[in-house]
């Protein structure tokens, strides 16, 4: 008896440094492969042309310039881009946020009338997409062609975050919103002053995957934003990417730069100066987005 | 009770109904005129789409009025037509092929990783190393595929570190993203190298919501570390699994539009070109619009049955669903 239960002791003691082996190597090899990228074009952003031509940068910059830097910052498109991109992001999260906000309350009120006709509403808008060409042509019919608003229009009524905005409010203690109705507030009042007080956590994380869809998004802008001044930073390094011909021109135009800049570091330069903003706003990022996936676990 | 409660409501009269429904909004006017942006925002951008869908079944002439909207009705009915060029075509079976076999490969591979991920991260014995280790791997998640295009193209390029490094060990230079069966490799792992630290998370959540009790009954019992994760934390986390599962079946026909739109080029057309990538080149590049609207308008049927069928199933299965 005695001699079995030690056997066992041997077995767990053996198995968990099995296990806990295993764990760690896969950090490791999780933490290589994640970082190694992100590493190596950094280092490409800020090593000498000639450098990355012969192969030699890895995870380090190799012959150290930021000539790179400056002339993505003066002489491309990067800087009107991005703030294209501020702008649409900015604008595209206040009207999303108003709208869901204003639709959520209504709906996650216990007695309202009318709340099946509007329940198969979302239903059917979640469900069956319209389609690309069809919706191209509205917003190409509407004339909303190379305005911001073909971009920040029609992504601002996500069904999707809106009920993630409802379900918290329907989670709101009852009791303190009715005593609000009765203390004499309107719809309005009951809104501003009392549930979206109580509604912090999910407004911070709505509002943050609102801002990375639309700071992200490539496709709506790619083609509804085709002229030069109106481009949003993804499309500005897209193109960089699918169009070398440009770089390459301008590369020779400038002579101080030739050997000191390639077309894959000015790339480099701007892949990472779109990733910043994602790493900066990062912690935030972790924070929020872990509450939103709770929440949405929990009612999902 | 829930008889007499059913009984209750069909004994109300509808005048009733209506009279309480008009009192209502009288009381709460303001509700009502809340509802009015997000509806009309849906009225615009989702269902008057709809009425584009009928170019579907027209011979849509972009010209035949001064506006392409008014353009629709002016347009000659056509029937079936578009669907059955459509369906007759070489270059629809060799999309449908490619986004079954992409997105499937999708489900079947990079499915389980986050799974074992989150298994093994839960068993990593120092937390520092453990938050460390699920903070980096969550970070690409946020970043856009644009970004990913930029920092792969430096990596996997024809002249990209990896290749330095294969032409170093005396092989072959590869193209990644200009042989049609290696891009297909390079999609999943780009969408891998994005995607699972976020489903880590999903799943973490779950798994530290395992009661510790668990654990330490079946350490009593004797269970060593693997039966531990066989028995305890894999069927706690199974309802999530499948539910996660589901969801990804309904998306096999729409996922990777944005991936494969900035990650491909014509090399790679024959190999990565799935249908909403086609309907796009198609629709808007060559202004073919009926056509591609019939393949549309297919895309969505069929994704719309595939997203009700997998959530009926869910529902039978694990007993959640998304309504």
């Amino acid at each position: 008896m005695k001699d079995k239960k030690m056997k066992n002791k041997k077995i767990r003691s053996r198995s968990a440094k099995q296990v806990s082996f295993i764990a760690n190597l896969m950090c490791i090899i999780l933490l290589i492969l994640v970082l190694v990228p992100v590493l190596h074009v950094a280092a490409l952003a800020f090593s000498r042309g000639t450098a990355q031509l012969a192969g030699k940068v890895y995870l380090w910059p190799v012959d150290f310039q930021i000539e790179g830097l400056k002339m993505v910052m003066t002489q491309t498109g990067f800087l009107r881009s991005l703030l294209n991109s501020i702008y649409i992001t900015v604008v595209g999260v206040v009207i999303s946020l108003v709208v869901q906000i204003l639709f959520a309350y209504p709906l996650s009120r216990p007695k309202l009338k009318g709340r099946n006709f509007l329940t198969a509403v979302l239903a059917i808008a979640m469900l069956f997409s319209g389609g690309l060409v069809p919706t191209y042509m509205v917003i190409n019919g509407l004339g909303l062609v190379n305005t911001f608003w073909a971009v920040i229009l029609p992504g601002a009524m996500s069904t999707f975050n809106m009920l993630l905005i409802r379900n918290y409010f329907e989670g709101l203690p009852e009791g303190v919103i009715e005593s609000a109705y009765i203390d004499g507030a309107g719809d309005l009042q009951a809104l501003f002053k009392v549930v979206l007080p109580m509604s912090t956590p999910i407004i911070s994380t709505v509002s943050l995957l609102t801002a990375i869809s639309y700071w992200n998004s490539y496709f709506g802008p790619s083609i509804y934003l085709t002229e030069g001044d109106k481009m949003t930073l993804q499309v500005f390094i897209r193109n960089l990417m699918a169009d070398t011909q440009t770089i390459t021109e301008q590369l020779e135009r400038t002579e101080e730069t030739i050997g000191l800049l390639s077309v894959t570091t000015i790339q480099s330069v701007v892949t990472v100066l779109a990733a910043v903003p994602m790493i900066a706003i990062y912690p935030l990022c972790q924070r929020f987005l872990k509450q939103g996936i709770t929440i949405g676990s929990e009612k999902g | 009770m829930k008889n007499r409660k059913s009984k209750k409501i069909q004994r109300k009269p509808i005048s009733k109904k209506i009279k309480d429904t008009i009192k209502y909004i009288r009381l709460h006017p303001t509700l009502y005129l809340m509802l009015i942006p997000g509806l009309v925002l849906l009225a615009i951008f989702e269902f008057l789409p709809y009425y584009g869908i009928t170019i579907a079944f027209k011979d849509y002439n972009i010209f035949a009025a001064d506006n392409p909207l008014a353009a629709i009705g002016a347009s000659e009915w056509v029937g079936f037509a578009n669907f059955q060029k459509l369906f007759g075509s070489s270059d629809f079976m060799r999309v449908l092929k490619n986004t079954i076999v992409i997105n499937g490969l999708r489900i079947i591979i990079l499915f389980p990783i986050p799974i074992i991920v989150a298994i093994f991260l839960r068993e990593v014995r120092s937390k520092k190393f453990m938050s460390v280790t699920q903070t980096a791997i969550y970070i690409p998640y946020f970043f856009s595929w644009a970004v990913i295009s930029g920092i792969f193209n430096s990596l996997l390029g024809s002249y990209g570190v990896v290749n330095t490094v294969i032409t170093k060990l005396g092989f072959e230079r590869v193209g990644f993203f200009q042989d049609p069966e290696i891009f297909r490799g390079v999609l999943l792992f780009t969408d891998g190298w994005k995607s699972v630290g976020y489903n880590v998370v999903l799943f973490m959540a779950t798994l530290v919501a395992i009661s510790p009790e668990l654990y330490e009954a079946a350490k009593i019992d004797g269970a060593n570390k693997w039966q531990e994760i066989c028995y305890i934390t894999l069927p706690s986390i199974l309802p999530t699994i499948v539910m996660v599962l589901i969801l990804r079946v309904g998306n096999l026909l729409t996922k990777g539009f944005e991936q494969i739109l900035v990650l491909y080029n014509p090399a790679v057309y024959d190999s990565a070109d799935i249908i909403g990538t086609y309907v796009y080149r198609m629709g808007i590049g060559q202004m073919d619009f009926s056509r591609s609207a019939a393949l549309g308008l297919f895309n969505s049927v069929v994704s719309a049955t595939l997203v009700i069928g997998t959530n009926y199933i869910s529902k039978k299965l694990v007993k959640r669903s998304l309504w």
